[in-house]
C-alpha cells in the first residue's frame, strides 16, 4: 500500500512537474492523511472539511459538487481532488497556468487516484 | 459634555417639612404649645365646691378618677369652644420656610445661555451627589474604580452617559474592536457590470450573483440565480478562507474555481472586501483560457470599481 501510494506521488510530480511544491494524500472516508511532502499534518483534513463545505453549498445552490475544485492562494494556487476513496491536495506555483491545471493537471491526478485505490 | 443635575435650590436631603403647610381649618396641630401633651395631672384628691368644672381632652387624658371620702356632686359641663377673634392677624403664626418659586425651564435656559458649561464635576457636585448627609466624600488617593455610584454619577452624569465622548472612548477603546466599514455600492455600476460580463459569455452564463459580504445577501443577479444562492456560497467563501491560515496556507487569492457536475464551473471570485460573487458557467460553451484570460478579470475590475469606502 505504501509503495502503491508513493508511486502514485511520483506519478503526480512527473505530471505536473516544478510547478509542484507540496502535495498531500488522504483518505476520503476518514481525511486520514497517507502520503505527502511539503505539507502540515492539518492541511489534508482542513481542505477535507472545506471540500464538505463546498459540498453542502452546492446542494444549497441546486447543484451538486464534482471532484475538484482550485483555490487560488498567495503565490499559486491548491488543487484539491477528491474521489471515493483518496483525496489529494497539490499546492502549485504561480506559473502553473489555471487553464492548464483544469485541463491537464485535474484529470491526470483523478486517474492517479483512481488507479491507487484499484 | 455631561450635564450635572443643579442642586442649589434644592440641596441634598431637602424635603418639604409637613408642619409648615397649611392645614385644614379644625385640623389639630400637634406640635403647637396649646395641643402639646402635658404630664399626666394628678388625681384630685378633693373638690370644696360642687361649682368648679373641670374638663379633660377626651382622647388624650384619661377621665379623672375622684377619690373622696364624702359623697360629692361632679358636675362636667360641655365644652365650650371660644370664640376665635376677627381678623387673620390674630390667627396663630407658624414658621414658614421661605422656598423661592424656581422654574425648571427657565433655569436651564439661563444655564444653557451661559458660556461656561462644565465638562467634568466640579467638587462641589461631587460633594452634593454624595449619599451620605453629613459625612463628607473623599476622593480615592489613587485612580482606580469608583468608590461609591454617586461618584459615577457626578462624574459622569446620568441619563446622558451613553451619549458622552468618556463613555463611548472607554467602550471602544480596547484596541481588539475592528473598525465598521462604511461602504458606497453604486448599483447602476454594479449592473452594468453584470451586463457586461453576461454580454462577453453568451449562452455559457448559467447565472451570476453578487453579494454583500458582510450580510451575504444578494445585490444583483443574472440567469436563473435561485434565492440561497448568494447565501450559500457566501458562507463557503467564509468557511475557505478561515481555514487557510489553520491548514499552513497562504492568504486567499481571487478566485476559488468549483467543479460541479455536468461540466459546469462555479468560480468564487473575492474581488473586494465588501463584493462576492459567483459565476457559473457552462464549460461545454464557454472556453476556460478565455473565461479565465479575460471575462473574469474584467468582471473582477468592474465589480472593484463600483465599491468605494468612505
Amino acid at each position: 500500500m505504501i509503495e502503491e501510494l508513493d508511486g502514485t506521488i511520483d506519478d503526480i510530480r512527473r505530471q505536473v512537474g516544478a510547478s509542484l511544491v507540496a502535495l498531500d494524500l488522504w483518505e476520503s472516508g476518514s481525511a486520514l492523511s497517507l502520503a505527502g511532502f511539503g505539507t502540515t499534518p492539518a492541511t489534508g483534513p482542513m481542505l477535507h472539511r472545506v471540500t464538505e463545505d463546498l459540498r453542502h453549498a452546492a446542494t444549497l445552490a441546486g447543484s451538486r459538487l464534482d471532484d475538484y475544485h482550485v483555490l487560488t492562494v498567495g503565490g499559486g494556487a491548491v488543487v484539491v481532488v477528491s474521489r471515493p476513496h483518496l483525496s489529494a491536495a497539490l499546492l502549485v506555483t504561480d506559473d502553473a497556468e489555471l487553464a492548464w491545471v483544469l485541463n491537464d493537471v485535474v484529470p491526470a491526478v483523478r486517474a492517479a487516484l483512481d488507479a491507487a485505490s484499484v | 459634555m455631561a450635564l450635572f443635575r443643579d442642586r442649589r435650590v434644592f440641596p441634598r436631603w431637602s424635603f418639604i417639612d409637613s408642619r409648615s403647610l397649611p392645614r385644614p381649618r379644625h385640623a389639630k396641630d400637634e406640635n403647637s404649645p396649646e395641643t402639646a401633651p402635658s404630664p399626666p395631672e394628678t388625681p384630685t384628691e378633693s373638690i370644696s365646691g360642687p361649682d368648679v368644672d373641670v374638663w379633660h381632652e377626651p382622647q388624650r387624658v384619661p377621665a379623672p378618677v375622684v377619690q373622696s371620702v364624702a359623697p360629692v356632686v361632679l358636675t362636667v359641663a360641655p365644652p365650650v369652644p371660644a370664640a376665635e377673634p376677627e381678623g387673620p392677624a390674630a390667627r396663630p403664626q407658624r414658621a414658614m420656610l421661605e422656598v423661592a418659586p424656581v422654574s425648571w425651564i427657565e433655569e436651564r435656559r439661563l444655564w444653557f445661555a451661559e458660556d461656561y458649561w462644565p465638562t467634568e464635576a466640579s467638587e462641589e457636585a461631587v460633594q452634593l451627589a454624595g449619599t451620605h448627609p453629613d459625612r463628607p466624600y473623599t476622593p480615592p488617593l489613587h485612580p482606580g474604580l469608583p468608590v461609591s455610584p454617586a461618584e459615577v454619577r457626578a462624574r459622569q452624569g446620568r441619563g446622558f452617559s451613553s451619549l458622552t465622548r468618556r463613555h463611548r472612548r472607554r467602550r471602544h477603546g480596547h484596541g481588539h474592536e475592528q473598525e465598521q466599514r462604511r461602504t458606497d455600492i453604486d448599483l447602476p455600476a454594479l449592473e452594468a457590470a453584470l451586463d457586461a460580463a453576461s454580454a462577453a459569455m453568451g449562452e455559457g452564463l448559467i447565472d451570476l450573483v453578487v453579494w454583500h459580504t458582510s450580510t451575504g445577501l444578494a445585490l444583483a443577479t443574472r440567469g436563473n440565480a435561485a434565492p440561497e444562492l448568494a447565501s450559500a456560497w457566501h458562507a463557503a467563501t467564509r468557511e475557505v478562507r478561515a481555514m487557510l491560515p489553520h491548514a499552513d496556507l497562504p492568504d486567499a487569492g481571487t478566485y476559488h474555481l468549483v467543479g460541479l457536475e455536468d461540466r459546469r464551473l462555479a468560480v468564487l471570485l473575492h474581488v473586494h472586501p465588501d463584493l462576492g460573487a459567483c459565476v457559473t458557467v457552462d464549460l461545454d460553451v464557454v472556453a476556460v483560457d478565455s473565461l479565465l484570460a479575460s471575462s473574469l478579470p474584467q468582471l473582477s475590475s468592474d465589480l472593484a470599481a463600483t465599491s468605494r469606502g468612505y
